[in-house]
């Protein structure tokens, strides 16, 4: 379960303060896919940065289960992130120089896991679920841009996270490789899973099971 | 998938900066080690070439100590013949000759019998060592028409009561003649000429080098023929008296013993050649010993001077290490800080990851810390590689003594241990602040990128 209620967040900008939340409430259930959506600049990367315990909300709460990630220490907050979530960007915020096998298994560094033996399968049965067996030792910059995604979902998912929050993962993909990028999001869900998903594509959003609209700051 | 393999994974994709970091650390290092080594090296340098000198020193205070030693024994043994006792002579003479025919000509024309020896010889006397009677005459050489100063001797006549002692002169032998240097250099006359002397026939025996005074124009013959040439047998003209023996005023005592003996006579202080030649020697000895003082002050002077001049060595490389060192150190520390921060910020978007996906700023520091400490090792077992290698290119080249030498001593093993150990510690705290930063760079910012 994902809850916000009531969260506020203002940037301090240079032609004054900037309201990217102003007073959110929204509430994700187990298993639960929702996408939002809205134009550039309604706060919708903020609600998925806040959401995920990533920027702390001026005002308002947030629970993840029965947690509110704010109220840990920065520590047992990031381990708890990399527990409880997985995310997914649009520029896929790969580690350069690591493979691709690497690259998923350094999830399991924030969980203290990653020598352990059924982590690496876990993480080999990934690449072979989104299909990047024969990309396996190779870096970023010789994937293309769907092998990338695929590879930072694959991250995403090692850790077994109840929540997967994923902004704009489709953007830079061809249909292919967003629909493959959408179905896992979809099989993550039907798992039991939360989906948040930040989107302007309305096909992506078309696989949500919720939709919302977010202007100005606001749940519409 | 470890964090190690993560440090190292990024070392190999940023070779450069990683590359530049390790070549900081060992210059400084090799700065370092170099400095500690070549102060070590102009320490054992400088032992070497102060036991060089003072060898050198000894060897020339030895030389002078034999020459001293030889000049010493010299003098001891002319002191035996000539200065043993009290060691001055006398001249017995009639009471009638003129001193002044004797400092004015050489020779003597006042006659004493001959047995006045015999009776001072046979007498009590305890002044007096060795007698000698002679008589002097400056003559004509009618042969070589040369004037010269012709003294017969019958050599030392033995004091009875005193037995038999070594003699101090030897007689000269009937029919011989010894030679002064002026007379056989103008003759040119050579040991084993036989030669003619107013008609009787005598052949050189001994030829005198050059004293420088009388004795240069002098021939001493036997003394019985020296008598029946010049018609004085049975006379001499004077007593030479050796090795007086008295304390205090001498000639005072030795004549008043004298003149008990012998009335009618004057006792006068002839001044000995032989103790002349005896306090040249005593000059020479005194010059040695003041040579030798001097060669052990210039000695210890030159000792000085170099131990003086390699401190002053030791000093400017220490003080130009003392300088060097700490400024190649702080500003290598200093590069690699920079290359730290440098490094952190290519990794901002990387480290954003890693901090959402759920790395704690512990594990981000290690990343940094770790890639440090391994530049900080390979870099200062470079760095000491490359400071011992600065001894072989060091200017007093070739060493002394084996490079190995220094290498071990103590100063120089520290060194090495400190800089390798020290290394990775001091690249670590110079890359803690840029780790830091990177640890506590919030990732929600570099997300927002998007």
């Amino acid at each position: 379960m994902l809850e916000l209620n009531d969260v506020k967040k203002t940037y301090r900008g240079a032609s004054g303060p900037v309201t990217a939340m102003n007073g959110v409430t929204l509430k994700l259930n187990a298993g639960q896919f929702v996408a939002v959506q809205g134009p550039s600049g309604c706060g919708k990367s903020t609600l998925l940065l806040t959401a995920g315990g990533l920027m702390h909300p001026d005002g308002g709460n947030i629970r993840i289960g029965d947690v509110d990630p704010y109220s840990l220490p920065p520590d047992k907050r990031a381990t708890f992130r990399g527990e409880r979530i997985g995310f997914v960007f649009q520029q896929f915020h790969l580690v350069p120089y690591l493979s691709v096998l690497d690259n998923i298994l350094a999830a399991a560094l924030a969980t203290g896991t990653s020598t352990k033996d059924s982590v690496r399968t876990r993480a080999n049965q990934l690449v072979d679920q989104f299909g990047l067996s024969h990309r396996v030792h190779h870096v970023p910059n010789s994937l293309s841009s769907g092998e990338r995604q695929r590879t930072a979902l694959a991250r995403a998912l090692l850790n077994e996270p109840s929540h997967l929050l994923a902004d704009e993962p489709t953007g830079n993909l061809d249909r292919e490789n967003a629909d493959i990028v959408l179905d896992a999001m979809s099989d993550f869900a039907s798992a039991g899973g939360t989906v948040l998903l930040v989107t302007h594509d309305e096909l992506a959003a078309s696989r949500a099971g919720t939709v919302l609209n977010m202007r100005d700051g606001q749940i519409a | 998938m470890s964090v190690w393999r993560l440090m190292l994974r990024e070392i190999r994709h940023r070779k450069v900066n990683f590359g530049l970091g390790v070549l900081t650390v060992a210059v400084a290092i090799a700065c370092l080690v170099g400095a500690q080594s070549l102060l070590q090296a102009d320490r054992v340098i400088t032992q070497h070439i102060l036991a060089d000198r003072q060898a050198e020193v000894e060897g020339a205070i030895a030389e002078k100590q034999a020459e001293v030693e030889k000049a010493g024994a010299e003098l001891q043994d002319a002191m035996r013949k000539h200065m043993l006792g009290l060691g001055f002579n006398v001249l017995i003479l009639p009471e009638d000759q003129e001193l002044s025919e004797l400092h004015l000509g050489g020779g003597l024309t006042a006659t004493m019998p001959e047995s006045n020896v015999d009776k001072l010889a046979n007498s009590e006397i305890v002044t007096v060592n060795h007698l000698l009677p002679s008589v002097n005459q400056r003559i004509h050489w009618g042969e070589r028409d040369m004037d010269i100063i012709l003294v017969g001797t019958r050599g030392e006549v033995p004091i009875m009561h005193r037995g038999m002692k070594k003699p101090l002169l030897e007689a000269v032998a009937p029919g011989k003649m010894v030679v002064g240097y002026e007379v056989h250099r103008k003759l040119g006359l050579n040991e084993g000429d036989a030669v003619t002397l107013n008609g009787e026939e005598f052949t050189v025996s001994t030829m005198h080098p050059q004293r420088g005074s009388q004795d240069d124009t002098t021939v001493w013959i036997d003394l019985a023929q020296a008598q029946e040439m010049l018609g004085l047998q049975n006379l001499i003209h004077a007593i030479l008296a050796l090795e007086c023996d008295c304390a205090g005023d001498r000639i005072s005592v030795i004549r008043e013993e004298i003149a008990g003996i012998l009335p009618g006579t004057q006792v006068i202080e002839r001044y000995s050649q032989a103790l002349a030649r005896a306090e040249a020697r005593g000059y020479a000895k005194e010059a040695a010993d003041e040579a030798l003082a001097r060669e052990k002050a210039a000695g210890e002077e030159r000792l000085a001077q170099e131990a003086a001049g390699r401190a002053e060595i030791e000093q400017r490389h220490a003080g130009l290490a003392a300088v060097l060192v700490p400024l190649v150190v702080g500003a290598s520390a200093l590069l690699i800080a920079l290359l730290s921060y440098v490094n952190a910020r290519q990794r901002r978007e990387e480290i954003g990851i890693l901090r959402a996906i759920g790395l704690k700023a512990g594990q981000i520091m290690i990343v940094f810390l770790s890639k440090a400490f391994v530049m900080g090792l390979i870099g200062g077992v470079i760095g000491a590689v490359l400071g011992l290698a600065i001894l072989t290119f060091q200017s007093e080249s070739p060493l002394p003594v084996p490079v190995s030498e220094i290498v071990r001593s103590g100063p120089v093993t520290s060194a090495l241990v400190l800089a390798i150990v020290l290394a990775p510690v001091l690249a670590g705290i110079a890359s803690w602040l840029p780790g830091l930063i990177a640890a506590r760079q919030d990732p929600a910012v570099v997300l927002q990128g998007d």
